[in-house]
């Protein structure tokens, strides 16, 4: 039972905030990555760098609700297509 | 029509009953922080929640059909009932629990509060399990193991996961000064997320009726534990079981949404994200680490996480009355499924199953005519919290957060409930000499509102 509590609190952690941050990451450089109008009037150019930075971390989320979707069908997919994923089968 | 199957019939509109207040009890769990952030509209959260629950259910191809041997001792290990156990028996003992799981989650559901509706249908099973068998009936330590362990472990580990992705969102969006243009990206990350944890729920809850009206039909004979094994369960099973969540999600529970979403902390974008992913990672993990988590409790804990890390106010009162919530749903449905099953043996199998069915419609009925007095909608959802009223919506009050009353403001609602136990008590004797009402299905189609 500690085993299987360390093992779910570290998947979680992983997944349930480490995804999180990457998103929020990704969110950061999106907004670092576009012009912006100072208070004062002047403009602050955009990071293209941080643009692209920004589209691979959004890149990882989407990729990660992806596979979530792919491991709770896993077994439908195998049973139905047997396409075997996560070591199905 | 002879009187065994009137029975069944009985059992699988119970069954389906309790898969619908499944639905709707549990769809804050996905969508109360996307609607109340308003990553998404009410309508169409639930729309989209009910969706993903229907593909989630068609998709399921396990059966669950020994899932009474988390609990109870009636089943060998192939699914078949123990020698010893008529089948008669057997069946009233699965429609007395399913009553107790039923009259539990509408009550949960009438004083807005999230509680675990396997909780309940395991705590309804374990109460008429007893009834029927005493003590030798109830697998124990399946009890201790698989309900209250984990029950006791998902709150802290979702309130540390969500509180450390919180604090790790908030830590790396601090330096964005356009926060609606923050807040619309992660409205887009919950949506998301949301979605994951709809269709988790729907492939994991719906099994569980279908196991339940499965091993209902093995004990009626008209299906057997080899035919299932080779053929699957019958298609209809699956369908009927599968529109019953699904609608149950789409109705909505209101009120509960409005607990998970507004009662317990105000919800942020970035933090609801942050609670969703955290439930989401959980849900989908846990079984294969050897710990199958309750959704509800998963859910709840990692709101409650989400607001600890971005150091929001959380209404520990609310908290509170959750918390008591979880501890007794076992013990009361429990109560609930000891009580029907007594009902039901002590009269002739017909007049027994008639009356316990006619207590489930009554106590339904009792409930929903008690919520129309301060009904939670699509409409008012999101309506600031009072903590006067609770769980439900006084519109014209001046709303504020009011700390000072936040704590006070608790007693109330209790009273009325225990006026509402009280009641149905009530109606619990006065029914027992009537007859069957309308079908459990449409009385409690009219609970979700």
């Amino acid at each position: 039972m500690g085993l299987a509590i360390v093992r779910v609190l570290l998947a979680g952690l992983l997944f349930g905030a480490g995804v999180p941050a990457v998103f929020a990451a990704g969110i950061r450089m999106w907004a670092k990555g576009h012009d912006e109008v100072l208070p004062d009037g002047s403009v602050r150019r955009g990071n293209r760098a941080a643009l692209a930075g920004a589209a691979a971390a959004l890149l990882v989320t989407v990729a990660m609700v992806v596979v979530g979707v792919l491991w709770i069908t896993r077994k439908s997919l195998y049973h139905y297509l047997g396409i075997s994923l996560f070591g199905m089968g | 029509m002879d009187v065994e199957l009137i029975i069944l019939g009985l059992v699988v509109v119970t069954a389906l009953a309790f898969d619908f207040t499944n639905g709707f009890h549990d769809t804050g769990n996905a969508m109360a922080t996307s609607i109340a952030t308003g990553a998404l509209k009410p309508k169409t959260a639930v729309a989209y929640s009910a969706i993903l629950n229907l593909v989630g259910a068609f998709l399921s191809v396990e059966v669950a059909l020994t899932v009474t041997r988390n609990v109870l001792n009636i089943q060998t290990e192939s699914g078949a009932l123990v020698e010893g156990l008529s089948p008669a028996t057997a069946i009233i003992i699965i429609f007395a629990g399913l009553i107790g799981g039923v009259l539990w989650n509408v009550l949960t559901w009438l004083l807005g509060l999230p509680s675990s509706s396997s909780h309940a249908l395991f705590g309804g099973l374990i109460g008429s399990g007893l009834a029927a068998m005493g003590l030798l009936g109830v697998n124990w330590g399946g009890v201790l193991a698989k309900i209250i362990l984990p029950a006791l472990l998902a709150p802290p580990i979702a309130i540390a996961v969500a509180f450390c992705g919180t604090w790790l969102v908030y830590r790396l969006t601090r330096s964005i000064t356009d926060t609606e243009r923050r807040n619309q990206g992660f409205r887009w990350g919950q949506v998301g997320t949301s979605g994951l944890i709809s269709l988790a729920h729907g492939t994991g809850d719906a099994q569980k009726t279908m196991g339940v009206i499965a091993l209902a039909l093995i004990a009626h004979g008209s299906l057997s534990v080899d035919g299932i094994e080779e053929g699957g369960l019958p298609p209809w099973i699956i369908v009927v079981c599968a529109c019953a969540i699904a609608l149950g999600t789409y109705l909505g529970g209101w009120r509960i949404i409005r607990t998970l979403g507004k009662g317990l902390v105000e919800v942020e974008a970035p933090q609801g994200m942050a609670a969703e992913a955290s439930s989401a990672a959980i849900i989908l993990t846990s079984a294969t680490f050897g710990m199958a988590l309750s959704t509800t409790h998963v859910a709840t804990g990692s709101i409650l996480g989400s607001g600890l890390g971005r150091k929001a106010q959380v209404r520990w009162s609310v908290a509170g009355r959750m918390a008591v919530a979880w501890l007794i749903t076992l013990p009361a449905a429990a109560l609930v499924g000891a009580v029907s099953f007594f009902i039901a043996n002590a009269l002739p199998p017909l007049a027994g199953a008639l009356t316990i069915f006619a207590i489930l419609v009554a106590g339904c009925l009792a409930v929903w005519l008690r919520s129309r007095r301060q009904a939670v909608n699509a409409a008012n959802v999101n309506d600031e919290w009072d903590a006067g009223t609770a769980a439900t919506v006084e519109t014209s009050a001046g709303a504020g957060l009011d700390s000072a009353r936040v704590d006070g403001g608790d007693e109330p609602l209790d009273r009325e409930a225990a006026k509402l136990l009280a009641a149905e008590l009530l109606t619990r004797e006065s029914a027992a000499a009537g007859s069957a009402g309308s079908p459990a299905s449409s009385s409690s189609t009219t609970t979700a509102g």
